[in-house]
Protein backbone atom coordinates (compact mmCIF):
# COMPACT_ATOMS: atom_id res chain seq x y z
CA UNK A 1 0.00 0.00 0.00
CA UNK A 2 1.36 3.40 -0.97
CA UNK A 3 1.90 5.79 1.95
CA UNK A 4 2.31 9.54 1.59
CA UNK A 5 3.32 12.03 4.29
CA UNK A 6 1.52 15.33 4.04
CA UNK A 7 1.43 18.61 5.95
CA UNK A 8 -1.51 19.62 8.04
CA UNK A 9 -4.14 21.93 6.73
CA UNK A 10 -7.31 22.87 8.60
CA UNK A 11 -9.50 20.74 6.32
CA UNK A 12 -7.87 17.66 7.94
CA UNK A 13 -8.72 18.69 11.46
CA UNK A 14 -11.86 16.61 12.00
CA UNK A 15 -10.29 13.49 10.52
CA UNK A 16 -7.17 14.01 12.59
CA UNK A 17 -9.07 14.45 15.83
CA UNK A 18 -11.10 11.31 15.09
CA UNK A 19 -7.98 9.35 14.20
CA UNK A 20 -6.27 10.39 17.39
CA UNK A 21 -9.32 9.61 19.50
CA UNK A 22 -9.71 6.13 18.02
CA UNK A 23 -6.05 5.18 17.82
CA UNK A 24 -4.35 6.93 20.71
CA UNK A 25 -4.37 4.78 23.80
CA UNK A 26 -5.67 7.39 26.20
CA UNK A 27 -8.81 8.26 24.24
CA UNK A 28 -9.05 11.66 25.90
CA UNK A 29 -12.33 13.33 25.03
CA UNK A 30 -10.48 16.66 25.19
CA UNK A 31 -8.44 15.79 22.12
CA UNK A 32 -9.57 18.74 20.02
CA UNK A 33 -9.02 21.36 22.74
CA UNK A 34 -5.72 19.79 23.65
CA UNK A 35 -4.40 19.89 20.08
CA UNK A 36 -5.67 23.46 19.60
CA UNK A 37 -3.94 24.59 22.75
CA UNK A 38 -0.64 22.82 22.20
CA UNK A 39 -0.16 23.55 18.52
CA UNK A 40 -2.41 26.36 17.29
CA UNK A 41 -2.07 28.56 20.37
CA UNK A 42 1.63 27.79 20.89
CA UNK A 43 3.59 31.02 21.46
CA UNK A 44 6.77 29.94 19.64
CA UNK A 45 5.82 28.24 16.39
CA UNK A 46 2.97 30.02 14.69
CA UNK A 47 2.24 27.23 12.24
CA UNK A 48 0.63 23.96 13.27
CA UNK A 49 3.23 21.29 12.53
CA UNK A 50 1.61 17.91 12.07
CA UNK A 51 3.25 15.33 9.83
CA UNK A 52 0.47 13.08 8.66
CA UNK A 53 0.77 9.70 6.92
CA UNK A 54 -2.10 8.70 4.65
CA UNK A 55 -2.78 5.45 2.84
CA UNK A 56 -5.91 4.10 1.19
CA UNK A 57 -7.62 7.47 1.53
CA UNK A 58 -7.29 7.74 5.31
CA UNK A 59 -4.90 8.85 8.02
CA UNK A 60 -2.71 6.03 9.35
CA UNK A 61 -0.19 7.99 11.40
CA UNK A 62 0.75 11.40 12.72
CA UNK A 63 3.43 13.21 14.63
CA UNK A 64 3.19 16.68 16.07
CA UNK A 65 5.93 19.26 16.70
CA UNK A 66 5.14 22.11 19.09
CA UNK A 67 7.30 25.08 19.93
CA UNK A 68 9.52 25.38 22.99
CA UNK A 69 11.97 28.11 24.00
CA UNK A 70 15.09 27.24 25.97
CA UNK A 71 17.74 29.38 27.62
CA UNK A 72 21.22 28.67 28.90
CA UNK A 73 24.47 30.32 29.93
CA UNK A 74 25.21 33.49 31.84
CA UNK A 75 23.66 35.65 29.15
CA UNK A 76 20.49 33.55 29.17
CA UNK A 77 20.78 33.01 25.43
CA UNK A 78 17.44 31.75 24.19
CA UNK A 79 16.56 29.50 21.27
CA UNK A 80 13.26 28.16 19.94
CA UNK A 81 13.28 24.41 19.31
CA UNK A 82 10.54 22.12 18.03
CA UNK A 83 9.50 19.43 20.46
CA UNK A 84 8.15 16.13 19.14
CA UNK A 85 4.96 14.76 20.63
CA UNK A 86 1.70 12.97 19.84
CA UNK A 87 3.17 10.12 17.84
CA UNK A 88 0.27 7.92 16.80
CA UNK A 89 0.37 5.11 14.23
CA UNK A 90 -2.53 2.83 13.36
CA UNK A 91 -1.72 -0.60 14.89
CA UNK A 92 -2.16 -2.22 11.46
CA UNK A 93 0.69 -0.12 10.12
CA UNK A 94 3.26 -0.57 12.89
CA UNK A 95 6.56 -2.27 12.03
CA UNK A 96 5.95 -1.39 8.39
CA UNK A 97 8.21 1.63 7.99
CA UNK A 98 5.49 4.25 8.58
CA UNK A 99 7.18 5.53 11.75
CA UNK A 100 10.44 5.99 9.87
CA UNK A 101 8.66 7.61 6.92
CA UNK A 102 6.92 10.18 9.10
CA UNK A 103 10.02 11.00 11.10
CA UNK A 104 12.32 11.33 8.08
CA UNK A 105 9.88 13.74 6.48
CA UNK A 106 9.41 15.69 9.71
CA UNK A 107 13.12 16.01 10.43
CA UNK A 108 13.89 17.11 6.87
CA UNK A 109 11.14 19.75 7.05
CA UNK A 110 12.35 21.06 10.42
CA UNK A 111 15.90 21.32 9.08
CA UNK A 112 14.59 23.30 6.09
CA UNK A 113 12.86 25.63 8.52
CA UNK A 114 16.24 26.41 10.08
CA UNK A 115 16.11 24.53 13.37
CA UNK A 116 19.32 22.87 14.54
CA UNK A 117 17.84 20.38 17.00
CA UNK A 118 14.58 18.71 17.87
CA UNK A 119 13.63 17.55 21.36
CA UNK A 120 11.27 15.07 22.90
CA UNK A 121 10.56 15.66 26.59
CA UNK A 122 7.52 13.42 27.08
CA UNK A 123 8.21 10.15 25.30
CA UNK A 124 6.92 6.90 26.76
CA UNK A 125 9.04 3.76 26.58
CA UNK A 126 7.95 2.80 23.05
CA UNK A 127 8.61 6.27 21.67
CA UNK A 128 11.97 6.41 23.46
CA UNK A 129 12.97 3.06 21.98
CA UNK A 130 11.85 4.07 18.48
CA UNK A 131 13.70 7.37 18.79
CA UNK A 132 16.95 5.81 20.00
CA UNK A 133 16.72 3.36 17.11
CA UNK A 134 16.49 6.36 14.78
CA UNK A 135 19.62 8.02 16.17
CA UNK A 136 18.18 10.27 18.88
CA UNK A 137 20.23 10.58 22.07
CA UNK A 138 19.33 10.90 25.71
CA UNK A 139 20.18 14.19 27.41
CA UNK A 140 19.62 12.55 30.77
CA UNK A 141 17.14 10.53 32.79
CA UNK A 142 14.58 12.54 34.70
CA UNK A 143 14.43 10.40 37.88
CA UNK A 144 10.71 10.10 38.64
CA UNK A 145 9.74 10.14 42.31
CA UNK A 146 6.50 9.30 44.06
CA UNK A 147 5.03 10.02 47.46
CA UNK A 148 2.42 7.48 48.51
CA UNK A 149 0.04 7.88 51.41
CA UNK A 150 -0.05 5.09 54.00
CA UNK A 151 -3.39 3.66 52.70
CA UNK A 152 -2.05 3.79 49.13
CA UNK A 153 1.08 1.89 50.19
CA UNK A 154 -1.12 -0.82 51.68
CA UNK A 155 -3.20 -0.96 48.48
CA UNK A 156 -0.02 -1.33 46.42
CA UNK A 157 1.08 -4.32 48.51
CA UNK A 158 -2.33 -5.99 48.13
CA UNK A 159 -2.37 -5.36 44.36
CA UNK A 160 1.11 -6.84 43.98
CA UNK A 161 0.02 -9.98 45.86
CA UNK A 162 -3.24 -10.27 43.92
CA UNK A 163 -1.36 -10.12 40.62
CA UNK A 164 0.70 -13.15 41.67
CA UNK A 165 -2.34 -15.31 42.48
CA UNK A 166 -3.63 -17.24 39.43
CA UNK A 167 -7.12 -16.11 38.47
CA UNK A 168 -7.16 -13.16 40.87
CA UNK A 169 -5.19 -10.84 38.61
CA UNK A 170 -8.47 -9.51 37.21
CA UNK A 171 -9.13 -7.89 40.57
CA UNK A 172 -6.00 -5.81 40.30
CA UNK A 173 -6.19 -2.51 38.43
CA UNK A 174 -5.87 -3.03 34.72
CA UNK A 175 -2.86 -1.23 33.31
CA UNK A 176 -4.82 -0.11 30.29
CA UNK A 177 -7.78 1.26 32.23
CA UNK A 178 -8.61 4.93 32.07
CA UNK A 179 -8.87 6.45 35.47
CA UNK A 180 -10.89 9.48 36.58
CA UNK A 181 -8.79 11.02 39.29
CA UNK A 182 -10.23 12.13 42.59
CA UNK A 183 -11.26 15.80 42.83
CA UNK A 184 -10.95 15.69 46.62
CA UNK A 185 -7.30 16.80 46.97
CA UNK A 186 -7.97 20.03 45.07
CA UNK A 187 -11.17 20.61 47.07
CA UNK A 188 -9.05 20.43 50.20
CA UNK A 189 -6.56 22.87 48.68
CA UNK A 190 -9.37 25.28 47.73
CA UNK A 191 -10.58 25.29 51.34
CA UNK A 192 -7.11 25.97 52.74
CA UNK A 193 -7.11 29.71 53.43
CA UNK A 194 -3.93 31.59 54.34
CA UNK A 195 -1.30 29.65 56.30
CA UNK A 196 1.32 31.43 58.39
CA UNK A 197 4.82 29.92 58.17
CA UNK A 198 7.69 29.74 60.70
CA UNK A 199 9.86 31.95 58.47
CA UNK A 200 7.50 34.91 58.80
CA UNK A 201 5.70 34.62 55.50
CA UNK A 202 2.43 33.04 54.56
CA UNK A 203 1.21 30.59 51.95
CA UNK A 204 -1.98 30.85 49.92
CA UNK A 205 -3.30 28.52 47.22
CA UNK A 206 -5.13 29.71 44.13
CA UNK A 207 -6.66 28.21 41.02
CA UNK A 208 -5.06 30.64 38.57
CA UNK A 209 -1.41 31.34 37.85
CA UNK A 210 -0.02 34.75 38.81
CA UNK A 211 2.11 34.72 35.73
CA UNK A 212 3.73 38.13 36.19
CA UNK A 213 4.74 37.42 39.80
CA UNK A 214 6.00 33.93 38.94
CA UNK A 215 8.03 35.19 35.99
CA UNK A 216 9.45 38.00 38.12
CA UNK A 217 10.53 35.53 40.79
CA UNK A 218 12.24 33.26 38.23
CA UNK A 219 13.97 36.34 36.79
CA UNK A 220 15.35 37.56 40.10
CA UNK A 221 16.47 34.18 41.51
CA UNK A 222 20.13 33.22 40.90
CA UNK A 223 20.59 31.25 37.67
CA UNK A 224 23.43 28.78 37.15
CA UNK A 225 23.20 28.73 33.35
CA UNK A 226 21.87 25.20 32.94
CA UNK A 227 19.52 24.53 30.04
CA UNK A 228 15.96 25.30 31.04
CA UNK A 229 12.75 26.44 29.44
CA UNK A 230 12.14 30.18 29.44
CA UNK A 231 9.51 30.89 32.09
CA UNK A 232 8.32 34.36 31.24
CA UNK A 233 4.75 35.59 31.60
CA UNK A 234 3.88 34.71 28.00
CA UNK A 235 5.02 31.12 28.44
CA UNK A 236 3.39 30.62 31.83
CA UNK A 237 0.08 32.08 30.64
CA UNK A 238 0.04 29.59 27.75
CA UNK A 239 1.45 26.66 29.68
CA UNK A 240 -1.14 26.65 32.43
CA UNK A 241 -4.04 26.70 29.99
CA UNK A 242 -3.42 22.99 29.24
CA UNK A 243 -7.01 21.72 28.95
CA UNK A 244 -6.32 18.17 30.14
CA UNK A 245 -4.79 19.32 33.39
CA UNK A 246 -6.07 21.24 36.38
CA UNK A 247 -3.64 23.23 38.50
CA UNK A 248 -3.37 24.62 41.98
CA UNK A 249 -0.77 27.28 42.71
CA UNK A 250 0.75 27.62 46.17
CA UNK A 251 2.36 31.05 46.67
CA UNK A 252 4.73 31.96 49.46
CA UNK A 253 4.25 35.65 50.20
CA UNK A 254 6.34 37.94 52.36
CA UNK A 255 5.67 41.67 52.71
CA UNK A 256 3.41 41.61 49.68
CA UNK A 257 5.92 39.89 47.42
CA UNK A 258 5.85 36.36 45.98
CA UNK A 259 9.07 34.70 47.19
CA UNK A 260 8.19 31.16 46.17
CA UNK A 261 5.64 29.00 44.45
CA UNK A 262 4.77 25.34 43.98
CA UNK A 263 2.40 24.07 41.29
CA UNK A 264 0.31 20.92 41.67
CA UNK A 265 -1.17 19.44 38.51
CA UNK A 266 -4.01 16.96 38.19
CA UNK A 267 -4.92 14.83 35.20
CA UNK A 268 -8.70 14.80 35.22
CA UNK A 269 -8.45 11.52 33.36
CA UNK A 270 -5.37 9.41 32.82
CA UNK A 271 -4.22 5.92 32.05
CA UNK A 272 -2.15 3.81 34.37
CA UNK A 273 0.71 3.74 35.15
CA UNK A 274 0.56 7.55 34.71
CA UNK A 275 -0.01 9.18 38.08
CA UNK A 276 -2.92 11.64 38.23
CA UNK A 277 -1.12 14.22 40.41
CA UNK A 278 2.30 15.84 40.07
CA UNK A 279 4.36 18.68 41.37
CA UNK A 280 5.26 20.31 38.06
CA UNK A 281 7.22 23.35 39.21
CA UNK A 282 8.72 24.51 42.47
CA UNK A 283 10.68 27.69 43.11
CA UNK A 284 11.66 29.66 46.19
CA UNK A 285 14.05 32.37 47.30
CA UNK A 286 15.52 30.04 49.95
CA UNK A 287 15.71 26.38 50.95
CA UNK A 288 13.36 26.99 53.85
CA UNK A 289 10.73 28.64 51.62
CA UNK A 290 10.80 25.68 49.21
CA UNK A 291 10.60 23.28 52.16
CA UNK A 292 7.59 25.12 53.61
CA UNK A 293 5.81 25.12 50.26
CA UNK A 294 6.37 21.40 49.86
CA UNK A 295 5.28 20.66 53.40
CA UNK A 296 2.15 22.78 53.03
CA UNK A 297 1.11 21.33 49.66
CA UNK A 298 1.54 17.70 50.73
CA UNK A 299 -0.11 18.23 54.13
CA UNK A 300 -3.14 20.06 52.76
CA UNK A 301 -3.77 18.14 49.52
CA UNK A 302 -3.23 14.65 51.06
CA UNK A 303 -2.79 13.09 47.62
CA UNK A 304 -2.69 9.29 47.55
CA UNK A 305 0.07 9.16 44.91
CA UNK A 306 1.96 12.34 44.08
CA UNK A 307 4.70 12.29 41.45
CA UNK A 308 7.55 14.61 40.55
CA UNK A 309 11.05 14.53 39.04
CA UNK A 310 14.29 14.71 40.99
CA UNK A 311 16.74 15.23 38.12
CA UNK A 312 18.32 18.65 38.25
CA UNK A 313 17.33 19.33 41.87
CA UNK A 314 19.88 20.52 44.41
CA UNK A 315 20.92 18.21 47.25
CA UNK A 316 18.85 20.38 49.60
CA UNK A 317 15.72 19.96 47.50
CA UNK A 318 16.29 16.22 47.17
CA UNK A 319 16.51 16.09 50.95
CA UNK A 320 13.24 18.05 51.22
CA UNK A 321 11.57 15.48 48.95
CA UNK A 322 12.96 12.59 50.99
CA UNK A 323 11.77 14.14 54.25
CA UNK A 324 8.32 14.62 52.71
CA UNK A 325 8.19 10.89 51.92
CA UNK A 326 9.08 10.87 48.22
CA UNK A 327 10.82 7.74 46.93
CA UNK A 328 12.32 6.78 43.56
CA UNK A 329 9.60 5.49 41.22
CA UNK A 330 9.39 3.59 37.90
CA UNK A 331 12.33 1.45 38.93
CA UNK A 332 12.00 -0.91 35.97
CA UNK A 333 12.24 2.02 33.57
CA UNK A 334 14.99 3.74 35.56
CA UNK A 335 17.22 0.66 35.12
CA UNK A 336 16.87 1.16 31.37
CA UNK A 337 17.72 4.89 31.42
CA UNK A 338 14.11 5.98 31.04
CA UNK A 339 12.17 8.19 31.15
CA UNK A 340 14.55 10.70 29.65
CA UNK A 341 14.84 13.84 27.55
CA UNK A 342 15.70 13.06 23.94
CA UNK A 343 17.62 15.21 21.49
CA UNK A 344 18.41 14.89 17.81
CA UNK A 345 20.56 17.08 15.62
CA UNK A 346 18.93 18.19 12.37
CA UNK A 347 22.35 18.96 10.85
CA UNK A 348 23.88 15.51 10.99
CA UNK A 349 26.60 16.64 13.40
CA UNK A 350 28.41 14.13 15.63
CA UNK A 351 26.58 13.75 18.98
CA UNK A 352 29.57 14.86 21.05
CA UNK A 353 29.37 18.28 19.36
CA UNK A 354 25.66 18.90 20.00
CA UNK A 355 25.35 22.14 21.96
CA UNK A 356 23.21 25.23 22.56
CA UNK A 357 25.29 28.40 22.67
CA UNK A 358 28.27 26.35 23.82
CA UNK A 359 26.36 24.33 26.45
CA UNK A 360 26.61 20.60 25.79
CA UNK A 361 23.20 19.10 25.10
CA UNK A 362 24.07 15.52 26.00
CA UNK A 363 25.51 16.30 29.43
CA UNK A 364 22.76 15.70 32.01
CA UNK A 365 24.54 18.02 34.45
CA UNK A 366 23.88 20.90 32.05
CA UNK A 367 20.09 20.50 32.27
CA UNK A 368 17.50 21.69 34.77
CA UNK A 369 14.60 19.46 33.68
CA UNK A 370 11.16 20.13 35.12
CA UNK A 371 7.80 18.56 34.52
CA UNK A 372 6.33 21.91 33.57
CA UNK A 373 8.60 22.03 30.52
CA UNK A 374 6.99 18.84 29.23
CA UNK A 375 3.56 17.60 28.30
CA UNK A 376 3.62 15.45 31.45
CA UNK A 377 3.14 18.74 33.27
CA UNK B 1 23.11 -20.34 15.28
CA UNK B 2 20.35 -21.13 17.80
CA UNK B 3 20.22 -17.51 18.92
CA UNK B 4 19.85 -16.32 15.32
CA UNK B 5 16.95 -18.68 14.70
CA UNK B 6 15.34 -17.88 18.02
CA UNK B 7 15.50 -14.15 17.26
CA UNK B 8 14.09 -14.52 13.74
CA UNK B 9 11.16 -16.57 15.03
CA UNK B 10 10.65 -14.08 17.88
CA UNK B 11 10.38 -11.22 15.40
CA UNK B 12 7.73 -13.20 13.53
CA UNK B 13 5.75 -13.53 16.76
CA UNK B 14 6.09 -9.86 17.63
CA UNK B 15 4.76 -8.72 14.28
CA UNK B 16 3.24 -10.66 11.37
CA UNK B 17 4.80 -8.10 9.03
CA UNK B 18 8.19 -9.39 10.16
CA UNK B 19 7.33 -13.06 9.67
CA UNK B 20 8.77 -13.27 6.19
CA UNK B 21 11.87 -12.04 4.52
CA UNK B 22 14.17 -11.43 7.46
CA UNK B 23 17.67 -12.68 6.81
CA UNK B 24 20.61 -12.39 9.18
CA UNK B 25 21.82 -9.25 7.41
CA UNK B 26 18.46 -7.57 6.75
CA UNK B 27 18.51 -3.97 8.02
CA UNK B 28 15.78 -3.83 10.64
CA UNK B 29 16.10 -0.45 12.33
CA UNK B 30 17.57 1.76 9.64
CA UNK B 31 15.01 0.44 7.15
CA UNK B 32 12.16 1.16 9.55
CA UNK B 33 10.94 -2.44 9.46
CA UNK B 34 11.15 -2.68 13.24
CA UNK B 35 9.66 0.10 15.31
CA UNK B 36 7.34 0.79 18.21
CA UNK B 37 6.33 -2.20 20.33
CA UNK B 38 8.58 -4.71 18.55
CA UNK B 39 11.59 -2.65 19.62
CA UNK B 40 10.64 -2.93 23.24
CA UNK B 41 10.07 -6.66 22.80
CA UNK B 42 13.52 -6.87 21.27
CA UNK B 43 14.93 -5.14 24.34
CA UNK B 44 13.22 -7.68 26.62
CA UNK B 45 14.50 -10.53 24.44
CA UNK B 46 18.07 -9.23 24.73
CA UNK B 47 17.74 -8.70 28.48
CA UNK B 48 16.43 -12.26 28.82
CA UNK B 49 19.57 -13.56 27.12
CA UNK B 50 22.08 -11.47 29.05
CA UNK B 51 20.26 -11.82 32.36
CA UNK B 52 20.04 -8.17 33.40
CA UNK B 53 18.30 -4.91 32.49
CA UNK B 54 20.01 -2.74 29.89
CA UNK B 55 20.34 1.03 29.96
CA UNK B 56 19.23 1.60 26.38
CA UNK B 57 20.36 5.22 26.35
CA UNK B 58 23.99 4.05 26.37
CA UNK B 59 23.58 2.01 23.18
CA UNK B 60 24.04 3.22 19.63
CA UNK B 61 21.09 1.19 18.35
CA UNK B 62 21.38 1.89 14.61
CA UNK B 63 25.01 0.72 14.75
CA UNK B 64 24.61 -2.16 17.20
CA UNK B 65 21.12 -3.58 16.65
CA UNK B 66 20.39 -3.09 12.98
CA UNK B 67 20.57 -6.74 11.87
CA UNK B 68 20.11 -10.19 13.37
CA UNK B 69 23.87 -10.73 13.17
CA UNK B 70 24.61 -7.45 14.94
CA UNK B 71 22.06 -8.14 17.69
CA UNK B 72 23.42 -11.62 18.35
CA UNK B 73 26.97 -10.27 18.42
CA UNK B 74 25.79 -7.62 20.88
CA UNK B 75 24.24 -10.30 23.11
CA UNK B 76 27.41 -12.40 23.03
CA UNK B 77 29.51 -9.37 23.98
CA UNK B 78 27.18 -8.38 26.82
CA UNK B 79 27.16 -11.93 28.17
CA UNK B 80 30.94 -11.84 28.39
CA UNK B 81 31.02 -8.35 29.95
Amino acid sequence: MSVEVIRYDPSLKEELVDFRRVTYETGFPESRDYLDWKYEQNPYIGETLFYIARAGGRIIGMRGMYGTKWECGRERDAVVLPCADDFVVDPEHRNSGVVTLIMRDALADLARRGYDYVLNTSGGRITVMSSLAAGWRSAGAVEPMVRRSTPERARQVVRARVRRVPGLWRLARSKSANLISSPEPFRRVDAMGRVATPTGGSIVAETMPRVAAMALLVERLPYDGRIRHVRDAEYLAWRYRNPIRQYRFFYYEHEGRVDGYLVLARYIECQLPTLPFHIVDWEGASDSIRAELLQCATRVARIAELGTWAAGLSEADRAHLARAGFEPADMEMRKRGMPCILVKSLRGAAPESWSLHGTRLLDPARWDPRLVYTMHG
Amino acid sequence: MALHEDLISSFAQWSPALASGIARDTPLLTSGRVDSVALFQLLLWIEGRIGRPLDVTTIDMPAQWDTIDLIVAFVEREKRA
